[in-house]
């Protein structure tokens, strides 16, 4: 009997730590007010008369301000206005995202001629919509006022004339030149870098931060491609990935989402469900996604893949690997995942993510044994967007140095910062003359002598060929802001070409494509590309024999987490995102297990209350370099090994300020021909405490009875509702219970919105989040404010452990559900009838309403709110409503990113269809409001019936995996409408009878226990209670033997207990 | 003040009935309404304006209705076929041959709408008189003393002092008849400051006072009235009075977009380029658009430097907080412009009529019908109250039944 509990952190089940502080009180801060009178008032002498004298100024200014003019407003027309431009409506672009990694065909919306919005573009066969966190967050890049404002030389301004003929003579001097570049998938950039090439004799170098540079060259070995091949893991029964985080940045976000995803949607009439397996040293997100995660350590990575061959080769037939160790390191699993892998040989795929070629080499020797090459593993169309090659860079880095190198061109590179080996980078480049065409600054232009700054991607033109054979094409949403040239252009200019890069692509697709269509469109796909031929002849082990890496004591491992290699680090939006799995927010942390960290003694002492310095520091040593983190204990780590993520301590100045932790890139290091993410570390404490904005705990729900809702596929086979409630008894309930109801009974006369969440859909990557930020102006608040618990996010991501308490009380492996969570639209709102002043209450249509300038702040409705889903503006975070640019205390404290998000120009990114709340309200998710008058005006309009698919919320819009779902639940024909009569649809807390507008799909793993196991038989036993008491449960024993049964199943019998309660 | 808002709340109905009534009869294609919207800017029927007048144009092409059809709505393309050789448009290149100014496309007049303005200009007859469905009455004028009232107050006071005096009078009567000593008379200083009084006028004034407070901070950000002295002294009286030219004729956007939008300055010029003088010969104010968009009244094209954009000072403002679309008033609803702007087209200088305060908004939103018959919108989303209203058993639905007076229609 295993009881299974579903937590946000460890601390939840550390009896010490008095958490219903934390969870019980909606804002657990004191009013930033009462800080100051504290401060200020009551030490010092505040008399009667300065009270008067107060009191005296505010009447006079309240007078003075009555009896001002109302200020005269200003409307200039356009002299002659664009024919596309209509004021006040959004006009949209197709174009392309590319930052070097991670790609994306996008749609730009644009206001007055303003982009405002980036989403995925529906129609593009290559993305289908699906957007990243990043690709979200990226429009606020073009507003960054950091950016590169005119041609630079020396730190100073110059015209491109003069910069210009600087370059040219130094392309002319003698000595080797080299352009540096990240992967370039754009046909015509390459045929513009090749001419430039070509008049200067410059030599190209390709360089990825954490490139896949060893599976480049193992490709080449086994399969006589020097490529990435395309996954397609919607082909794929079973999964297995070696810390391959391949939902999360590993080679292409969207296509890697949607095809795992579409293996992961249940058909009730038939389910099938891919099986998920993932051997790993952090907690990746897809660890978190896994059916089956096997924690191993860094140095055992390799040996398990060996394992997992040998046994393969034992099965299938083949020659094992010589030396490798016997001991088992997965609980069996090996062995599992081995007999699936067979069972599914050419529908199966196993996916290595490490930094070593002999790995990389066995796991193309496993995929050919299996029959996957060109079923999973597809040739036919390589992934563009990785080419970079670690002994390339390298080399460069060693010629720099030796001062062979004159003159270096870089663009969208940036070793200085992601590269193991930046110090030697930096050194070797101060011996030639380095020329940037970056647009924004960053550690390895600041080392530049001229900077001819590129346009930035919202603002040019451009094709992509992220896989071979699909095309996506950019087009500029807006005029260049500053006087910035395209790099493109740049090169052309350089070369003393009469042509602009736009004649180039002109050319380039002239006869190819119909340039007016391929641009409106935003994409070209070759449905046939031709067939590669791949021999896998040569993916076999001969030569290979295992040898133990060289490790001892503590592992390190660095990793990229939502941040990837720091391209987006400037980003207050990434920077404020929560990462998914350890939801800190605003830098990185040293990530152990609960084990180590009570083994270094680090632990104990940790005050959880938001705001306080609640997080040791330590020192983490390795390859000679040390930084300094927080310690902050993450479940699913391997004991003895400490995880940081890489991305973060950007040092160059952007939005975000410069308190955004410390670069993990300090700790890797250059072995041979490559780079090594791994390693042997010593973790030692510093004494210091520091705080860490950690949105883990906040806004808990807090409630006993389950939340989240899971069943494996073995018992959604036999029974359609497990997991979940029965659905006759659930209705018995609700009737009951309308009876005795003091709410009125509400009427929904025309639309009746709703949202459904399939939880087996949601990856939890947080573009959603994003999305919402920049749709709805959710303002920045900032490192301090975050970790006082002030995060404004309409939109949260609730990522649950799921353990079972009596074995795994550390939490070592827990298995993750990840919840997204907002207004849940309840048409028994408890919000609304605390609201003294009614500025929330219900609509006609099912919306809970919130008018901001109705509110007077008092906060009930966050409190009585069971989902905590209500939010706080407590400073006037955008300057909506300041009345000079000092009113510092009407901002809150000074931190950089409050003041940079004030600016005028990163204001452009504001929705002007959404209102920007000033301080002392509150707001929350509003269903998109604005885009559901949009759509309802425009089938008025026409006249025309409501499509019930029209209105997107930008959540739905932004999910790569299709997870939400928003609609009309009294339209019977809507996607809404059939997703909610399925037998899996829950409302989180449906027996509070609060009417959510929101439903979820119970999550159906494949995993082999089930998650709540037996869930009718004593789960919810006398045992469990005594535990669940001792940690917080408010409940009187009277209760006891009930409250999660009801959840779990026995609906009449809560019923009864409701029905006693009520008289 | 009570008086004032009644009687401009019943003139607000009653105009607003008037416009809707005469919205619903409209049903048929109204060819002078659609000669208004497309036509009325730059050509009469039968007299020459900025185009030529069209009765005698029309005639040149023998009543061949397709070649029509296709002149009016793409003329470049008639031109193109007539230079191809087609004799059904050799009249289209003799026009081009005029050197006339370029005419706009109308690709969205299909032929019904087209032979109802063709059967329009053919008998042009001008419905009431009016601007196009502007029946519009206009404010009452108001002014500052109802000199009833104070008449009445006076004769009131007049009345209680002689009332007063008669019972003084028998009072002492009274007294001497009865032989009582009279009662030490009350000084005029006592009954002044007797209490009672005073607590009552204090009351009062304190009650006074609250009002006004009230009134003032409501009005505070309110600007019923605002008249602006503008860059450019544009008369609407002459141009959508007199001359009759639809007001999206120039606010093009007011029926797709929240914003009417304030006309740029190409639209202008449309007709500015024939046009150099005002009706009095004055070309001081027109000269201004001519130096803003760089238009040389020598060579006849855009070959100056364009100078500085106009700055209009802005009459309509509503709070950040307000999201108002002109194009679900316009389009969905139906509502005239004078509805809300006033008889603009009696406005020399435009001047804000209604005070665009919340109040203003939702007495309108509870009166207002909403057009169910016609719109599959609504017959679709509300089929309750649609089946209702065709049953007879429901006589109208207003906006507020639909949910017009929710706080998220405005406030988001």
């Amino acid at each position: 009997m295993s009881n299974k509990k579903y937590v946000k952190g460890i601390e939840e089940l550390d009896m010490n730590i008095q958490l219903p502080v934390v969870t019980k009180d909606e804002f657990p801060q004191e009013a930033p007010a009462l800080d100051y009178f504290n401060d200020n008032l009551q030490k010092e002498d505040t008399s009667r008369r300065d009270f008067l004298k107060v009191m005296g100024f505010s009447i006079s200014a309240a007078a003075l301000a009555a009896s001002c003019k109302i200020p005269v407003k200003k409307a200039i027309p356009y002299t002659f206005k664009p024919e596309a431009v209509t004021p006040g409506k959004a006009s949209y672009y197709a174009s392309t995202f590319f930052d070097g990694r991670e790609f994306g065909s996008i749609l730009v919306k644009t206001r007055e001629g303003r982009p405002i919005k980036v989403d995925g573009n529906p129609e593009s066969p290559l993305t289908k919509g699906g957007s990243t966190s990043a690709m979200q967050a990226s429009v606020l890049s073009l507003y960054d006022f950091h950016r590169f404002k005119s041609p630079m030389i020396n730190g100073e301004a110059a015209t491109w004339d003069t910069a210009d003929a600087d370059v040219k003579a130094a392309l002319n001097g003698a000595g080797r030149k080299v352009l540096l570049t990240s992967s370039i998938i754009s046909p015509s950039l390459k045929k513009t870098i090749q001419g430039l090439a070509d008049k200067y004799n410059v030599e190209h170098v390709t360089y990825d931060a954490m490139s896949v540079s060893a599976m480049i060259t193992a490709n080449e070995k086994s399969f006589g491609h020097k490529a990435i091949p395309s996954y397609k893991l919607e082909n794929a029964d079973v999964i297995v990935s070696f810390a391959a985080d391949f939902l999360c940045g590993w080679l292409d976000h969207i296509t890697m989402n949607q095809g795992y995803v579409a293996n992961r949607k249940i058909n009730p009439e038939n389910p099938t469900l891919s099986k998920h397996y993932q051997v790993e040293s952090n907690m990746s997100l897809s660890g978190a996604n896994a059916d089956v995660r096997v924690p191993v350590k860094p140095s055992q990575q390799k040996a398990a893949l060996f394992q997992l061959y040998n046994l393969l080769a034992g099965k299938v037939g083949g020659s094992a690997i010589s030396g490798v160790p016997s001991e088992d390191l997965s609980n069996g699993e090996l062995e599992r995942m081995a007999d699936d892998l067979v069972a599914a040989r050419g529908k199966s795929v196993v996916l290595c993510g490490a930094h070593d070629e002999e790995s990389q080499l066995v796991t193309n020797a496993i995929n050919a044994m299996l029959g996957n090459i060109g079923s999973t593993i597809d040739f036919n169309r390589t992934l563009n967007t990785r080419q970079g090659v670690d002994e390339d860079f390298i080399q460069l880095v060693n010629d720099l140095n030796s001062g062979s190198v004159s003159t270096l061109l870089t663009y969208n590179a940036n070793p200085a910062y992601n590269s193991p080996l930046a110090e030697e980078f930096a050194t070797g480049a101060g011996k030639a003359t380095v020329i940037s065409f970056d647009c924004q600054p960053n550690e390895t232009n600041a080392l530049a002598s001229h900077i001819l700054p590129d346009n930035h991607y919202l603002e040019s033109w451009g094709d992509a060929e992220p896989y071979s054979g699909s095309f996506s094409f950019q087009q500029p949403a807006i005029q260049p802001l500053f006087d910035t040239r395209q790099f493109g252009d740049s090169l052309l200019a350089l070369a003393d070409s009469e042509q602009s890069f736009y004649d180039v692509l002109q050319e380039e697709w002239a006869g190819k494509a119909d340039w007016d269509e391929v641009i409106r469109n935003g994409f070209m796909h070759q449905a046939a590309v031709p067939a590669v031929s791949v021999s896998a002849g040569n993916a076999t082990v001969s030569g290979i024999s295992y040898s133990a890496p060289a490790v001892s004591g503590v592992e390190l491992v660095l990793f990229e987490d939502k941040m990837g290699a720091g391209e987006h680090a400037r980003n207050p939006y990434m920077q404020e995102l929560p990462d998914p799995v350890s939801k800190v927010t605003w830098g990185n942390c040293a990530y152990v297990s609960s084990k180590y960290a009570k083994e270094l003694g680090l632990f104990k002492d940790r005050n959880i209350k938001p705001g306080k310095k609640n997080h040791h520091v330590v020192r983490v040593t390795a390859n000679g370099k040390s930084i300094e983190l927080p310690l902050v204990v993450q479940p699913g780590v391997p004991t003895g090994v400490v995880a940081i993520p890489v991305g973060y301590g950007r040092t160059i100045e952007g939005l975000t300020g410069n308190e955004t932790g410390e670069s993990g890139f300090k700790l890797a290091a250059a072995n041979g021909a490559g780079f090594s993410y791994t390693g042997t570390a010593t973790v030692e404490g510093t004494g210091k405490m520091t705080r860490v904005a950690q949105t883990q705990l906040h806004h808990t729900i807090d409630d006993d009875r389950p939340v989240v809702k899971e069943a494996t596929l073995a018992d959604y086979k036999e029974k359609r509702n497990a997991g979940n409630y029965e659905k006759d008894v659930s209705e018995a309930y609700r009737k009951l219970v309308e009876d005795i109801s003091l709410y009125p009974d509400r009427d929904f006369p025309g639309h009746h919105w709703g949202m459904n969440i399939d939880l087996n859909s949601c990856t939890g990557c947080g573009a959603c989040v994003v999305s919402c930020n920049i749709e709805n102006n959710i303002p920045i608040v900032g490192k301090e404010e975050v970790a006082n618990g002030r995060e404004m996010h309409w939109l949260r991501i609730d990522r649950y452990y799921a353990t079972d308490i009596d074995g795994d009380k550390e939490l070592e492996n827990p298995s993750v559900v990840f919840m997204p969570m907002m207004c849940q639209m309840c048409d028994n709102a408890p919000c609304e009838n605390v609201c003294p002043v009614n500025a929330t209450n219900h609509s006609s249509e099912g919306l809970n309403q919130m008018a901001y300038n109705r509110c007077i702040g008092t906060r009930y409705c966050a409190n009585n709110c069971p989902y905590k889903v209500r939010r706080f503006n407590w400073f006037d975070y955008w300057g909506a409503d300041s009345w000079g640019p000092k009113n510092d205390h009407m901002h809150g404290k000074k931190e950089h990113v409050s003041e940079a998000m004030r600016n005028d120009l990163t204001r452009m990114i504001l929705n002007p269809d959404v209102t920007v709340r000033s301080r002392g309200v509150i707001e929350k998710c509003s269903f998109c409001v604005q885009r559901i008058q949009e759509q309802k005006l425009d089938a008025k309009i026409n006249g025309v019936a409501m499509d019930p698919s029209a209105i997107k919320t930008a959540c739905q819009s932004a999910c790569p995996t299709n997870a939400i779902v928003f609609g009309d639940m009294n339209n019977p024909d809507s996607e809404l409408s059939k997703l909610n009569a399925e037998k899996r649809m829950y409302h989180v807390l449906e027996e509070t009878h609060v009417l959510p507008s929101v439903s979820y799909m119970t999550k159906i793993t494949n995993s082999a226990i089930a998650p709540f196991d037996k869930l009718d038989e004593g789960h919810f036993s006398e045992e469990h209670i005594s535990h669940d008491k001792g940690h917080g449960g408010d409940h009187g024993d009277d209760h006891g033997d009930s409250h999660g049964a009801d959840a779990a199943h026995g609906a009449d019998h809560s019923s009864t207990e409701e029905h006693d309660n009520g008289h | 003040m009570v008086t004032k808002n009644k009687a401009f709340r019943y003139l607000l109905f009653f105009s607003a009935f008037l416009l809707l009534s005469s919205a619903v009869f409209a049903q048929e294609l109204d060819g002078y309404k659609l000669f208004q919207q497309n036509c009325g800017a730059c050509h009469k029927a039968d007299a020459d304006y900025t185009g030529p007048a069209l009765q005698p144009a029309l005639d040149n092409w023998d009543g061949d209705k397709e070649a029509m059809y296709t002149w009016v709505r793409n003329w470049g393309q008639a031109v193109e076929l007539g230079e191809g050789g087609d004799p059904r448009f050799a009249r289209a290149v003799e026009v081009q041959d005029y050197d006339a100014s370029a005419m706009n496309l109308f690709p969205t007049l299909d032929d019904a709408k087209l032979d109802a303005i063709f059967a329009w200009v053919a008998n042009p007859v001008t419905p009431g008189g009016g601007v196009s469905g502007g029946e519009v009455t206009a404010p009452v004028a108001q002014t500052g003393i109802n000199w009833l009232l104070v008449g009445v107050l006076a004769l009131l006071l007049i009345l209680s002092l002689i009332l007063a005096r008669i019972s003084q009078n028998v009072e002492k009567l009274i007294y001497e008849r009865d032989g009582d000593p009279l009662p030490e008379p009350v000084s005029l200083k006592d009954r002044i400051l007797n209490k009672k009084l005073l607590g009552f006028l204090s009351l009062l004034a304190f009650g006074f006072l609250g009002y006004s407070l009230y009134v003032n901070a409501a009005n505070l950000g309110r600007s019923q009235g605002y008249a602006p002295e503008q860059p450019i002294a544009f008369s609407h009286k002459l141009h959508a009075g007199t001359l009759e030219i639809n007001c999206q004729y120039c606010h093009s956007s007011a029926a797709v977009s929240k914003s009417a939008s304030i006309p740029s300055m190409n639209i202008c010029m449309n007709c500015h380029k024939q046009v150099e003088a005002g009706p009095t010969g004055e070309t001081q104010q027109i000269a201004k658009i001519y130096e803003a968009t760089g238009w040389n009244t020598e060579t006849l094209a855009y070959d100056l430097e364009p100078g500085a954009p106009i700055e209009w000072d802005r009459i309509h403002n509503l709070p950040d907080h307000v999201f108002f679309s002109h194009a679900q008033h316009v389009s969905a609803g139906g509502i005239e412009c004078q509805t809300c702007h006033g008889p603009v087209e009696e406005m020399e200088v435009l001047t804000q009529y209604s005070n665009l305060s919340m109040g203003w908004c939702i007495n309108c939103h509870r009166e207002t019908k909403v057009q169910f018959e016609d719109n599959a919108y609504y017959a679709d989303t509300f089929k309750e109250y649609h089946k209702n209203v065709k049953d007879g058993k429901l006589d109208f639905v207003t906006v507020e039944t639909i949910g017009g007076l929710e706080c998220q229609k405005c406030h988001y």
